[in-house]
């Protein structure tokens, strides 16, 4: 693997943090553009349950997806603590609405493990593995597939 | 080949196409100025040709650099007069160009190409042709067979391995051109014995005998490549703009140092200014940016004079093309996607429009055809006009042949105007030609090419006479990144409708919801102006909540009324069932407002705001919470997780930051189902109208109806309305005596119908209408309340009864008596002066001797009294007929006074087509004006007036239009 050839600083990945739901996931920090708690969303009816609204971000048109509703964790409520993760998409940025926003944490890639057999489901199919710190479980986000469209 | 910088490499490939792109323009100008040589023309395409040789050298392109350089040589022959530019010779020359293009686009494997079939004419060309011109083109009239082949190889090989470092120099140039002839010429020599032999080369005639096949099909392959390959990478933007984009960025990061600053310090007032400022530098920077994308339609225009050379010359015609209007610029985008369309129409043009050089001589017209391309602006819009003086299109012929392939039937096409029948060219399935032609008419052509317009919310018109020509406007808005939209609510949120779908803002008021909303089957469709016109709901469409606007409380409410026509609360506990019961206390909130108003079927909020919108052939309302104003706003992309709704044509940021959908009109009347009312349907929409108009026999007059008191209806020509504005009673200024208003950077003169007329004086309204008109090249206001509504309605008018100064006449309109205003009288009574010179001009018929004679024709006595009324007092004297025949009559009596005809179109027993038909074909009476007036002068009208001779139309009632008209044609007479 590619990965085991690099040295180990390539290996350590800075992994945003945040809850969606109960659940801490986490995602490469250099994959996201920006976090923000923009609430001002318009409302498009027609669209995919997941998407709450559109927001303007700068002059761009930002699609905001629940994450929590995407990935099978339940609505998020949009409060003091929500925040929208701005990340790039290949059609322009795409807003992931969570339900807070915790630490950044320095994680070792090489220790990362795969997703526990009971962490099946919908939401498996979203995350590419588990990390484990000293006081919990951080489940790494598949971005990509998040931004996926299923038929 | 070794390519090592892309950049180079790329720069290369530019510069070439550009040169390419010359060269063919320049080619075809020195095909048709043969053998009067323009040397700086050959010279720039001598040096075109030049600059790829030496680029491709330095490049390693071999291949190209060997064609160009033989293309080259000829050229240098043609410099130097050594060899006349023969049609042939510059069909050579244009193959070749268009395969360096093809090699240029794609350089990668330029290398491996064969121009083995290129570089034999052009190097037997340069080698011999020069010398014997005249043989030349003997032996090729003769035809002769003869298939030696001209040993390519005899041609000197052109001293390639020279030049291709350092020939930028034109001093090598010339010697090496020098060396290039001189070969040339030795070779000549050498095979002197037996030219023809040379001359008559398998690849030369095989080009030459059907050149067209040759470049009709490289052209379309070079519209694929430029179009993605040269179009799209690149932008070739000028300095100086590129310079003012620099200066307003830098502007602009001032300013927010300074916005910074001002934040910093709290300074309100300060920030105020810099807030402009920013706003301002905004604009600006939008407006710059916006010009960078505004190409010369000139670079799409540019390929016409070809694609017309070598179809002409494939089917035998001669055609003149004329291209004006170059320089007009529009979007990128624009341009890109008008490349198709445009080449299909005047393709069109050159295979059906302009007939074979035989069949125009029998009609009469000179054997070339002139095909005219034309760009230029009008009204914020640009104009292309393809206009040919060829065939034209004969409506009954496409009549004809849609009820033979049954896309409609006869009784429909019976019904169809001239202009309609044209426009049947755009049905799909339809094809002109008597043969299918693979050059155009494969019939899929036309309704793409609409389709294809429509969709960069663009228009086309067909102008047609048979015989004459056709002339085929296309409009084009300037671009499509900012478009004015009209902005409504609906659901609380806001959405944007493009305005070229929008037909008309329509309120019904609650009192009216009943009687004007119909249901047919499930679907709900409202009356007006005499048609149905399907509703649908946008909140339903899209889905979203179903709400409704409260202007009470200036907040939506949801609303649970299945139906328009329903009410939305019932009174009587009685209405109450359970399951609404239920509902009720699921919507405490808004159920208590509902509670609170006593029947609000009739309240404000109950009124429907219906936006009528039309795309392509389907038109319908639909039913929003709220309008508001119009707005340009800039269309953004929707990103790809909403594709899938297909009801939205993008997305809008608006002033205040939030996001506004922009509605995509087409795609929500396929949602709701609706069909299109197509052709057929249009057709049989028509044939009723007809029906319905011979039926009642009876003039129809769109009139706009308002008041002035409240329990007094008044009712004006819709035709004679500028505008209306909206006002409060407090912008009315009362200045020097007179009531005026601000209007448009001026004042606006203002009146009543009481001003003039014995009628109730103008209610004590808070809110006030502004009826604007443009009489005596002025714009005057009439002072109105509401309720305004435009109808049509049979001119039954009672001219006697209510007649005073100011008032024409009254008129029973929805049970209310209705008094016609005269706005000319008012104008002239309130505003005489307005009038004083055209006094002068009505008083020089007293120098005749006697008045001249204006016969009327008019069968409705309201009308022809007032016509009567105007004439005779400007002094003429009047024949009156009430219907055509009469008319005719009295004209035969007095054929030697009378001066003018003056005639209404639908009249009993001989109309105002035949009656004209009639004048004009009687020798006695061929150059007596004829003036028609009608109600609706519609295009098609127009058209058919023109055709039997009307010499001028004017809307019935516009006094001045005519008066002038009248006066006129009097003076011309004499």
């Amino acid at each position: 693997m590619a990965q085991k050839k690099t040295d180990s600083v390539k290996r350590m990945v800075e992994l945003a943090t945040f809850y969606v739901g109960d659940a801490l996931c986490g995602m490469d920090i250099l994959k996201i553009q920006e976090i923000n708690k923009l609430t001002q969303m318009t409302k498009v009816p027609q669209a995919p349950e997941y998407v709450i609204g559109i927001l303007n971000l700068r002059g761009q048109i930002v699609t905001i997806i629940d994450l929590g509703k995407k990935i099978g964790l339940g609505e998020t409520e949009i409060n003091q603590d929500s925040r929208n993760i701005i990340v790039n998409d290949s059609s322009g940025h795409v807003g992931l609405l969570v339900r807070q926003i915790s630490d950044v944490v320095s994680a070792d890639m090489e220790r990362r493990e795969s997703a526990p057999a009971n962490m099946h489901g919908i939401q498996g199919d979203f995350f590419t593995g588990v990390y484990k710190t000293e006081q919990t479980l951080i489940g790494i986000l598949d971005v990509d597939k998040v931004l996926s469209i299923e038929e | 080949m070794h390519i090592e910088d892309d950049e180079i490499l790329q720069g290369f490939i530019e510069e070439s196409l550009e040169h390419l792109a010359d060269i063919e323009n320049d080619l075809l100008s020195i095909e048709e100025n043969a053998a009067d040589v323009d040397e700086d023309l050959v010279n720039k395409v001598f040096r075109a040709a030049h600059s790829i040789k030496g680029g491709a050298g330095f490049m390693g392109l071999t291949t190209i650099q060997e064609l160009s350089h033989a293309m080259e040589n000829v050229l240098g022959m043609i410099r130097s007069k050594t060899l006349v530019p023969t049609p042939e010779i510059v069909n050579v020359l244009l193959l070749a160009s268009d395969q360096l293009q093809r090699m240029i686009e794609d350089v990668q494997n330029s290398n491996d190409v064969d121009i083995e079939s290129h570089l034999v004419p052009l190097n037997a060309i340069a080698n011999h042709e020069f010398a014997q011109p005249a043989e030349r083109s003997e032996a090729r009239k003769t035809k002769t067979k003869i298939t030696t082949p001209a040993e390519p190889e005899a041609a000197p090989a052109p001293p390639l391995s020279v030049e291709p470092a350092e020939d930028k120099d034109e001093a090598i140039e010339e010697a090496e051109a020098a060396e290039q002839l001189e070969a040339a010429t030795a070779s000549e020599e050498e095979s002197a014995s037996d030219p023809e032999d040379q001359i008559e080369h398998p690849h030369l005639t095989a080009d030459i005998d059907d050149p067209a096949d040759l470049t009709a099909e490289t052209v379309s392959n070079r519209d694929n490549g430029s179009s993605k390959g040269k179009m799209e990478t690149s932008i070739r933007v000028h300095v100086s703009l590129l310079d003012q984009l620099m200066t307003l960025a830098g502007e602009l990061v001032l300013s927010r140092n300074q916005l910074l600053q001002t934040i910093g310090g709290e300074d309100f007032r300060n920030m105020e200014a810099v807030g402009q400022r920013i706003d301002l530098i905004t604009s600006e920077l939008q407006e710059a940016i916006m010009l960078t994308r505004m190409q010369p339609i000139g670079n799409v225009f540019n390929k016409f004079p070809r694609v017309v050379r070598d179809l002409s010359k494939k089917l035998g015609k001669k055609i003149d093309l004329t291209i004006i209007g170059k320089d007009v610029e529009l979007d990128k985008t624009i341009i890109e996607a008008i490349n198709d369309p445009l080449t299909h129409l005047v393709r069109n043009s050159v295979d059906h429009g302009i007939g074979l050089p035989d069949e125009r001589r029998k009609a009469g017209k000179s054997e070339t055809g002139v095909v005219q391309l034309k760009a230029f602006h009008e009204a914020g819009q640009v104009v292309i006009e393809i206009v040919d003086d060829g065939r034209g299109i004969d409506g009954d012929a496409l009549a004809a042949s849609a009820v033979n392939k049954g896309l409609l039937t006869l009784e429909q096409t019976q019904a169809m105007s001239e202009k309609e029948k044209v426009n049947l060219i755009f049905l799909p399935g339809f094809s002109t030609a008597k043969e299918v032609t693979d050059v155009s008419g494969r019939g899929v052509g036309m309704d793409v090419v609409k389709t294809n317009l429509d969709k960069l919310g663009g228009h086309v018109d067909i102008i047609s006479e048979v015989g004459q020509g056709t002339t085929i406007s296309v409009k084009l808005p300037l671009t499509l990144a900012i478009i004015p939209c009209q902005i409504i609510m609906t659901a609380d949120e806001r959405y944007a409708i493009p305005q070229v779908n929008l037909e008309e803002l329509l309120r019904i008021p609650a009192s009216q919801v009943k009687e004007r909303i119909e249901r047919v089957g499930t679907a709900e469709v409202v009356r007006l102006r005499g048609n149905l016109l399907p509703l649908i709901r946008l909140s339903d469409v899209i889905g979203a909540d179903r709400t409704y606007y409260d202007p009470k409380e200036d907040m939506f409410k949801s609303d649970r009324r299945q139906l328009i026509s329903d009410r939305r609360s019932q009174e009587s506990p009685l209405f109450m069932d359970k399951t609404q019961a239920q509902e009720d206390r699921a919507n405490a909130e808004s159920s208590r407002h509902d509670r609170s108003v006593k029947d609000r079927r009739t309240s404000a909020a109950s009124a429907l705001n219906i936006v009528v919108v039309s795309t392509g052939s389907i038109k319908y309302g639909l039913i929003v919470d709220k309008l508001q104003d119009s707005e340009e706003i800039v269309i953004k992309p929707l990103g790809r997780h909403l594709q899938q709704c297909k009801g939205y044509a993008g997305a809008t940021i608006m002033g205040d930051g939030r996001i506004a959908l922009i509605l995509d009109v087409a795609n929500l009347a396929r949602m709701a189902r609706l069909t299109s009312v197509d052709g057929s349907d249009r057709a049989t929409e028509l044939a009723i109208a007809a029906e319905e108009a011979v039926k009642s026999k009876k003039d129809r007059q769109a009139l706009l109806v308002f008041r002035s008191a409240e329990d007094e209806q008044f009712a004006v020509p819709l035709n004679q309305v500028d505008r209306i504005e909206k006002i409060k009673r407090s912008e009315v200024e009362i200045v020097g005596g007179k009531r005026v208003m601000q209007y448009r950077d001026g004042s606006l003169s203002l009146m009543c119908v009481d001003d003039v007329a014995m009628v109730k004086p103008l209610a004590d309204h808070e809110d006030l209408l502004v009826v604007v008109f443009h009489i005596a090249s002025r714009t005057v206001g009439l002072l109105a309340i509401g309720p305004i509504d435009a109808l049509e309605i049979s001119a039954d008018i009672d001219e006697s009864t209510l007649k005073q100064t100011g008032i024409m006449g009254s008129a029973i309109i929805n049970g209310h008596t209705t008094m016609l205003v005269n706005v000319f009288e008012l104008t002239q009574t309130l505003h005489p002066e307005w009038f004083e010179n055209r006094e002068v001009f009505e008083f020089n018929e007293k120098s005749g001797t006697q008045p001249p004679t204006i016969l009327i024709a008019e069968d409705s006595n309201f009308f022809r009294n007032q016509v009567k009324g105007y004439l005779s007092e400007a002094g003429y004297h009047i024949l009156e007929g009430e219907d055509g025949q009469v008319a005719w009559d009295l004209l035969e009596e007095h054929h030697q006074d009378v001066a003018l005809v003056v005639t209404d179109i639908e009249m009993p027993n001989l109309n105002g087509f035949q009656l004209t038909q009639r004048i004009k074909s009687d020798q006695r009476f061929s150059g007596l004006p004829v003036i028609a007036l009608t109600t609706l002068a519609g295009e098609e009208d127009i058209a058919k007036g023109k055709s039997v001779g009307i010499d001028e139309y004017h809307i019935k009632l516009d006094k001045e239009r005519l008066m002038a008209s009248v006066h006129d044609f009097v003076k011309r007479g004499r």
